[in-house]
């Protein structure tokens, strides 16, 4: 790789990174709309069940600004907020409010009053009555009393010889493991503010969403119109790791403002977003690995149950995705995988950073490990005598895994960790003990493959002599415009700042098909902006040598300016020379369409104290390697890996979404939901493996989802290799700890 | 129409007239770090919120005439950082420390701690451990005494009137040289609410044999409560790491009795072996004891 660049892979602050640590910026929760009113949900307290009543006198007695609207209200239509294309088949099955609730959080209505305090205590004043039903809670036994009505989606992938390998397997390894639902914990509860067009009869929704288009479609089928109706238009995000990825509250806010012909601002609080919104995919999966005693893994065999929630959203898609990444990162010949998606009466399920990989890999890396320590091999070689290499082909139908760089992340992994040495140690004994784990992991780089997957930008030269570029991109917080500004700039050798780069607006943009999700944006939609560049950079040398009549090799760019044989003329300059001649900005539109989907990979290895009289674990140091071709800018992929870890550690210590035995939420705020803290996070080493990647902007791969992923099965590893016990059920919370000590052979 | 009033004495006198005619909806507020959550949950928009976080007098920590008094309103912070609570009363500077965050020790309040009445209250424990007395005042001006345990009722509903308001925290200076620990076990290790926490209180002769013990149970309770099986352990026994397993065994006991059908008991009556562990080292660290 030709590692000479002047901006990329530089650590330069996102360029609204003033804007935010002073405060001055807008988010959301800060825009204000003349006659605004604030609106508040009214929502299930029960699991399952029909509204018989509402009783409202209450609430409309505290003020005259006081309405209520519920799901007689409501159009009737059926929609899944999970659909992004309008061609896709998945089930619809959700309504704006609804009469039959489905699960507690389950959305019946709305406040609406002239101030948000007020809507608040209205909606406190509603009286539900309901008509309770028989209730589903426990995915197991769902799929064993054969519920159909229950099950949403279901698929069988097999390959290789699967009995044969199992008759010549030396050892036979099976886990059963439990993943909770997780709940996102953006710092920004999710809201929303619908306008309605004094103009027509549209709307124009702010929402900080990760896919524009996706909200406009999905408000259109909601209310029964046109799509050229709905312009939605992405404000600051305040986070959102896949929970803003399926328009939750805009449907509802469109209705909203449209009844009553005044702005909306409809906001969720702490409670409501856990309970109310999307959360990860809770998944149970029996695994059986064939091995034999040299550590050749013969073959696999999985078995998972998916609990989808309420509702189907992404019940067929959080299943092919781990089917996927359960057949991109190990080379085994004969694999079966079976995955099933069930409906319960709990918090709905939906994209959640990693969308099934941290799933997927809890259930192959824990495995992994225990195989490993049942044929007396250290887990770092058996995994090295496994795992993909470069380019190697997969039984899987579907775009190659590319220059796939597993390996190296482990071996630089094992050596930043001193593993041979850790773990050849003799270890203290005591109250607490120190154990060593790690996990691999992979990811993918889009939707090329399984959905459509372009984007339209449009690049253009102004007057002052800044790039403007107009494209459908979401920044969730981790500097995607930032990087669009360095991509651009590299190609033009100007600073970055110099280039503007704008979100995502359904009123201005081009036609993107598929938004921030699926790790698409660097890889897809940055190749996307490279190409444009290169597009305008041709023009402009075209223009210049037609201007200054030198041929096209005489002309280059030169920190900030076009360099035409020895003069440098400046970006505002030659924007007055071109206009003048073609009457028109220099200006460049691009569709790209995805043309691969290669895998990434991380590696973590983690060390761990674990109070043995108490079961809490102190997490003191992860290392984590990634495969990311090339970053874009090293601050943000080092950011994106902490707080992944971040959220990896949580999830395999401390996060649940815990429903009790009548499916009620007991986890509704943040003293019962408990993020891992700041002052919880261990020592972080972390390397890059940049080999580059074919169609990626100068060899740039994905990052952002993949972070979340190996640090929990590690972590998970370590605790186990400290005590001896084989932990399978996430979160490993003191309780679960102390009931293993005291119990090592069950889980 | 919906109204809220606030106001913001800056005496004693102003508050007792502002207390006035005080009732179910006249609240409090010092740190606010309990009551701001209150209001936003429950909407509470109609009422009186008396703000005492402008009285000097209550922000205090002094020793006068071997009584140390620590104003209701002096925060988590300030009994933290107090050299005279670090060395008369090392647990209770321990269990401020073990509050919250950072953030919420700036501003949480002792008097607060009590009359949230919280059963996780980490203030409380120690406070009862060291035979504290908590000074109210009333609307009419009229002043007395109860100890922490009379003020809770249940959990997050104190026995104090409407029209009272906690002025301070008396605890004698101790007689004797002792030695005292706070512990507690949570979710995580910081910035957690308790699930556990116990405070032991010791008085010990120049040899660090143990004249009198008392220790305290919180979080597994209403309120936190003597455990009067201490003294049969510590009572007469130098201070040494070879009262652990009794003192472990005997707080397993004691969880037994205190939440005999809980399901929680069954991590507690194991884990509460880490606070026997955290309480014996610390005090041994404070005597100077060979560990």
């Amino acid at each position: 790789m030709n590692k000479k660049f002047k901006y990329i892979g530089k650590s330069i602050p996102t360029f609204d990174a003033e804007e935010k640590v002073t405060g001055k910026i807008s988010y959301t929760g800060d825009l204000k709309f003349d006659g605004m009113l604030h609106a508040k949900l009214i929502l299930s307290t029960i699991v399952h069940g029909k509204v018989k009543k509402l009783e409202t006198s209450a609430a409309e007695g505290i003020d005259e600004s006081v309405k209520i609207f519920s799901y007689k209200d409501t159009p009737q239509n059926l929609f899944n907020a999970h659909i992004f294309l309008a061609e896709m088949q998945d089930i619809k099955d959700q309504k704006i409010f609804t009469d039959h609730v489905k699960f507690h959080g389950d959305m019946i209505g709305a406040i609406v009053a002239k101030d948000s305090y007020t809507a608040k205590l209205a909606a406190k004043k509603v009286k539900v009555q309901y008509e309770e039903l028989p209730t589903e809670l426990d995915p197991e036994k769902i799929i064993s009393e054969n519920k159909k009505e229950y099950i949403a989606f279901s698929k069988e992938l097999s390959f290789g010889n699967l009995d044969d390998a199992f008759k010549k397997a030396d050892k036979i390894i099976e886990d059963k493991i439990y993943t909770p639902k997780q709940h996102h914990a953006a710092m920004e509860p999710h809201l929303c503010i619908a306008v309605p067009n004094e103009s027509n009869d549209g709307i124009t929704i702010y929402t900080p969403c990760q896919v524009v288009f996706q909200v406009q479609l999905v408000i259109a089928e909601a209310l029964s119109i046109d799509l050229n109706k709905v312009r939605v238009i992405k404000t600051k995000m305040g986070g959102s790791f896949g929970g803003k990825g399926q328009p939750v509250l805009e449907p509802a806010a469109a209705f909203l403002a449209i009844k009553t012909g005044k702005p909306i601002k409809l906001e969720m609080d702490r409670t409501e977003s856990i309970i109310g919104t999307r959360t990860r995919n809770a998944v149970i999966g029996t695994i059986k690995t064939a091995v034999t005693k040299d550590g050749k893994i013969l073959a696999r065999q999985a078995d998972l149950i998916t609990d989808t929630g309420a509702y189907y959203t992404n019940a067929t898609a959080v299943i092919m995705a781990m089917a996927k990444k359960y057949y991109r990162l190990y080379n085994i010949e004969s694999q079966s995988y079976k995955g099933t998606s069930v409906l319960t009466n709990t918090p709905v399920g939906g994209a959640c950073r990693g969308y099934g990989s941290p799933q997927i890999h809890a259930i192959t890396e824990i495995n992994i490990e225990n195989t490993a320590r049942r044929i007396g091999m250290d887990p770092v070689e058996l995994r090295l005598k496994n795992l993909l290499k470069p380019f190697e082909e997969i039984p899987l139908p579907g775009p190659s895994i590319g220059d796939a760089r597993a390996i190296d992340c482990l071996k630089r992994g094992a050596e930043l960790f001193e593993w041979n040495k850790k773990y050849n140690s003799s270890k203290p004994t005591g109250r607490f003990l120190t154990g060593y784990g790690l996990a691999c992991s992979t990811h993918g780089n889009g939707y090329h493959g399984a959905y459509p997957d372009f984007i339209t930008m449009k690049l253009s030269l102004t007057a002052e002599g800044k790039l403007y570029l107009n494209s459908a991109i979401h920044d969730l917080g981790c500097g995607t415009v930032t990087s669009m500004q360095q991509i651009v700039a590299e190609v033009f050798d100007i600073h970055p700042y110099e280039v503007i780069a704008i979100e995502g607006d359904t009123g201005i943009n081009h036609y993107d098909s598929a938004g921030t999700q699926a790790s698409r944006v660097t890889y897809v939609c940055g190749n996307c902006a490279k190409l444009t560049a290169d597009k305008l950079k041709d023009i402009i040398i075209k223009a210049s040598s037609e201007i200054f009549k030198v041929p096209v090799n005489k002309i280059s760019f030169t920190d900030g300016n076009i360099l035409v044989e020895n003069r440098a003329i400046s970006f505002s300059d030659f924007y007055k020379l071109y206009f003048e001649k073609h009457s028109t900005p220099p200006e460049a539109l691009y569709k790209y369409e995805s043309k691969s989907n290669p895998a990434v990979y991380s590696v973590n290895f983690a060390e761990v104290e674990v109070d043995t009289f108490t079961g809490l674990v102190k997490v003191k140091e992860i290392v984590a390697v990634h495969d990311v071709g090339q970053a874009i800018n090293t601050g943000f992929v080092e950011g994106q890996i902490h707080g992944g870890i971040h959220m990896g550690l949580g999830y395999a210590l401390s996060e649940e979404i815990e429903i009790d035995k009548h499916g009620i939420v007991k986890s509704l705020n943040f003293s019962r939901y408990h993020i891992f803290n700041a002052q919880d996070m261990p020592t972080i080493k972390i390397d890059l493996i940049e080999k580059g990647e074919n169609h990626g902007p100068y060899g740039a791969k994905s990052v952002g989802e993949i972070a979340a992923v190996a640090s929990a099965p590690a972590v998970i590893n370590a605790v186990n290799d400290a005590l001896g016990t084989n932990i399978t059920t996430y979160p490993a919370t003191p309780e679960r700890i102390i009931k293993a000590i005291n119990n090592p052979e069950s889980d | 129409m919906l109204k809220l009033t606030a106001k913001s004495p800056d005496t004693i006198n102003e508050l007792c007239s502002f207390l006035k005619g005080a009732d179910i909806n006249t609240k409090l507020i010092a740190g606010g770090t309990d009551l701001i959550i209150w209001i936003n949950e429950n909407a509470f928009c109609e009422g009186t919120i008396i703000d005492i976080s402008n009285i000097e007098s209550l922000k205090k920590i002094s020793l006068d005439n071997d009584i140390i008094t620590i104003g209701s309103g002096v925060t988590f912070s300030q009994i933290h950082n107090s050299e005279i609570i670090r060395k008369y009363f090392p647990a209770l500077a321990q269990a401020a420390f073990s509050v919250g965050s950072t953030q919420i020790r700036n501003r949480a309040t002792i008097g607060g701690n009590i009359a949230n009445a919280s059963p996780c209250a980490d203030g409380v424990t120690p406070l009862m451990a060291f035979n504290a007395k908590v000074e109210i005042i009333n609307s009419e001006g009229k002043k007395y005494f109860r100890k922490p345990g009379e003020i809770i009722q249940s959990p997050h509903k104190n026995n104090l009137n409407p029209d009272e308001v906690i002025l301070n925290i008396q605890i004698p200076k101790p007689k004797h040289n002792t030695a005292s620990a706070f512990a507690k076990i949570g979710h995580r290790k910081r910035v957690a609410i308790s699930k556990l926490n116990a405070c032991i209180n010791l008085e010990l002769d120049s040899n660090d044999r143990v004249l009198s013990s008392k220790l305290f149970l919180g979080a597994i309770g209403i309120k936190a409560f003597e455990s009067k099986l201490i003294s049969e352990i510590f009572n007469g026994n130098i201070l040494s790491p070879n009262l652990y397993m009794n003192f472990g065994e005997m707080l397993t006991k004691q969880v037994d009795e205190a939440i005999p059908n809980r399901s929680s008991r069954h991590y507690k009556r194991y884990a509460i072996h880490g606070i026997a562990d955290d309480l014996l080292s610390s005090v041994i660290k404070q005597k100077g004891c060979i560990k």
